[in-house]
């Protein structure tokens, strides 16, 4: 009995330092076509004068860390964010993260790692009812962009990315970081033509399975990301 | 009162070893299972819901056909009859429908080890155009609309709400209680019976010739291996090469097990053979040579008819009546 009053005040104090012991880190993903701000079915003009629609734009970030001077200093646990443009809300992410924590880096996993995709049934983000999971061959789908292009004398054309594969060595997933002072809120961009003009479009219209056009893709994704 | 409350504990901790028993069990002298069940911990009403979503054909897309269509309980979990399994409209697959049993072994399921987890591979026949054609979003909306299975997931979960995740993990449930080990073979190896001479000499040359793939007592390997078959012009499926677009890996499938095998033909990954004397003829006769061909199949076999009627002898002693006609594992009558 002793020992479990013991306990419970352990128990106590602990979850009070931990609970005054925290502070909250916002992250914003703002995504823009040239600068105007994404909204799904609707048409932007590319620089060459085409114009272009997205209908679906998804991706999950994972494994967000907090670096010092090169040493990881905080990781956030289990966090697996899907941000998805048809979703309100799901761009912003909030951390927790320890009081006074003096960090000069922010980094984050664009997709999901591979130990979590051979994990078998997950729920939340992960449940793969998010339209985020491959039926046909295991493995998330890190990064979904689909939509179509018109160019002045072609007929509408489809396009259809699905960025995966965790399994060497069609590994997609990517990390991206920023140099960084610390604030409270950051704001990251997502500027989709540092993507589209660097695909062309008549060429490659759909990449929906782990392969090597997959992971070139998925480099390219991450000159998306811009630090605001 | 200290005696008292230790026997109390004693006997939580008997009930609770009892309960785990009665739902999966690891098999004298079998290795370690892979399936991790510290995610997924077996529960009597989690076996009873995946079981009734087994073999219930709301998992299609117009409710016609369920996982038992092609895997039924009477073949070990295959689908006899077909070649290649079909599916709803009669549509017809590229593969035969392999056996379920003993899965918390495997670490990859499907003819080409696609699926990475057991609790991923009912999303693939859910989803193919060719088997259910259904998406797993509309499932989970019939589920929530079901009142059974509201009532199902709540005894389950303690919660009603369903959800990708509970539904697939309730499927794996049903699908770890399918264990086989009650065959002639296990009753020889544990010395409560004994093989007749015949199949003695089966299992002999049975260890010479093809143990190396199907490795007891799982008799599988699970590894992937090119057992030489002719490359079928239409099909042209070049097994696990697709997975891992490595050349290495052509012609490639999963070795099956052979448990059950006198109820779960036909044979191969197209079902090609209907009976077991063809499939030795093609590992005497039939062997095509390749890069990618096994290793222990480099050298020609060579075995007298009398050989090939002795190994059958002691591949239907793999059969295990328990497993194929036990109550537990069949169509959800009753609690």
């Amino acid at each position: 009995m002793k020992l479990l009053i013991v306990f419970f005040f352990f128990l106590m104090i602990t979850s009070k330092i931990l609970s005054q012991g925290t502070e909250t880190i916002e992250i914003n993903f703002a995504p823009t076509f040239l600068s105007n701000q994404l909204k799904l079915n609707q048409y932007y003009k590319t620089n060459q004068e085409d114009s272009i629609q997205f209908t679906s734009f998804k991706f999950y970030v994972s494994n967000i860390e907090l670096v010092n001077e090169n040493k990881t200093v905080w990781r956030v646990n289990q966090g697996f964010y899907l941000i998805d443009l048809e979703t309100e809300n799901s761009q912003k992410i909030n951390c927790l993260v320890p009081k006074n924590i003096q960090f000069d880096k922010i980094s984050f996993d664009l997709g999901i790692d591979s130990l979590t995709n051979v994990s078998g049934a997950l729920g939340g983000a992960l449940d793969p009812t998010q339209g985020m999971y491959w039926t046909w061959q295991s493995g998330y789908i890190n990064l979904k962009l689909e939509g179509n292009f018109i160019q002045s004398m072609n007929a509408k054309n489809d396009f259809v990315f699905h960025l995966g594969g965790y399994q060497s060595p069609f590994n997609t997933i990517q990390k991206i970081s920023f140099q960084t002072k610390k604030q409270s809120t950051y704001q990251i961009g997502i500027e989709l033509n540092n993507l589209i003009s660097e695909v062309d479009l008549q060429e490659t219209k759909s990449i929906m399975s782990p392969r090597k056009e997959a992971i070139e893709m998925a480099v390219k994704a991450t000159k998306m990301f811009v630090l605001k | 009162m200290r005696y008292f409350l230790f026997f109390l504990l004693f006997g939580l901790i008997l009930s609770f070893f009892k309960k785990e028993n009665d739902l999966f069990y690891v098999p004298k002298n079998w290795p370690k299972p892979l399936y991790n069940f510290k995610n997924n911990p077996l529960t009597k009403e989690k076996v009873f819901l995946g079981r009734n979503l087994f073999y219930d054909p709301i998992l299609s897309r117009d409710n016609s056909i369920s996982c038992s269509s092609c895997h039924s309980p009477f073949n070990a979990f295959t689908h006899v009859d077909h070649n290649l399994s079909h599916g709803i409209e009669d549509r017809i697959g590229t593969r035969n429908s392999p056996t379920l049993m003993n899965l918390a072994w495997h670490q990859s399921f499907m003819w080409d080890g696609a699926i990475n987890h057991l609790d991923m591979q009912a999303l693939a026949p859910i989803s193919h155009h060719d088997e259910m054609d259904e998406k797993i979003e509309n499932v989970i909306l019939k589920l929530n609309q079901s009142k059974k299975y509201k009532t199902l997931f709540f005894e389950a979960f303690g919660d009603s709400i369903v959800t990708g995740e509970k539904t697939l993990k309730s499927i794996s449930q049903f699908m770890l209680t399918l264990i086989s080990a009650h065959s002639k073979y296990d009753l020889v190896k544990q010395h409560h019976a004994k093989f007749t001479q015949q199949e003695k000499n089966g299992y002999k040359l049975f260890q010479k010739h093809c143990a190396s793939c199907h490795q007891e007592p799982l008799f599988t390997n699970l590894q992937f291996e090119n057992n030489g078959l002719k490359i079928d012009p239409k099909l042209t499926d070049f097994g696990r090469m697709k997975i891992t677009q490595n050349p290495k890996d052509s012609l490639k499938f999963k070795v099956p097990t052979l448990r059950n095998i006198e109820f779960s033909y036909p044979y191969m990954h197209d079902g090609r053979f209907k009976k077991l004397n063809q499939v030795l003829n093609h590992y005497t006769n039939e062997i095509q040579p390749s890069s990618t061909l096994a290793e222990s199949l480099r050298n020609p076999i060579v075995l007298t008819s009398n050989e090939k009627v002795d190994i059958i002898a002691f591949l239907l002693t793999l059969s295990d009546k328990e497993f194929l006609f036990n109550q537990t594992h069949g169509f959800p009558r009753e609690k």
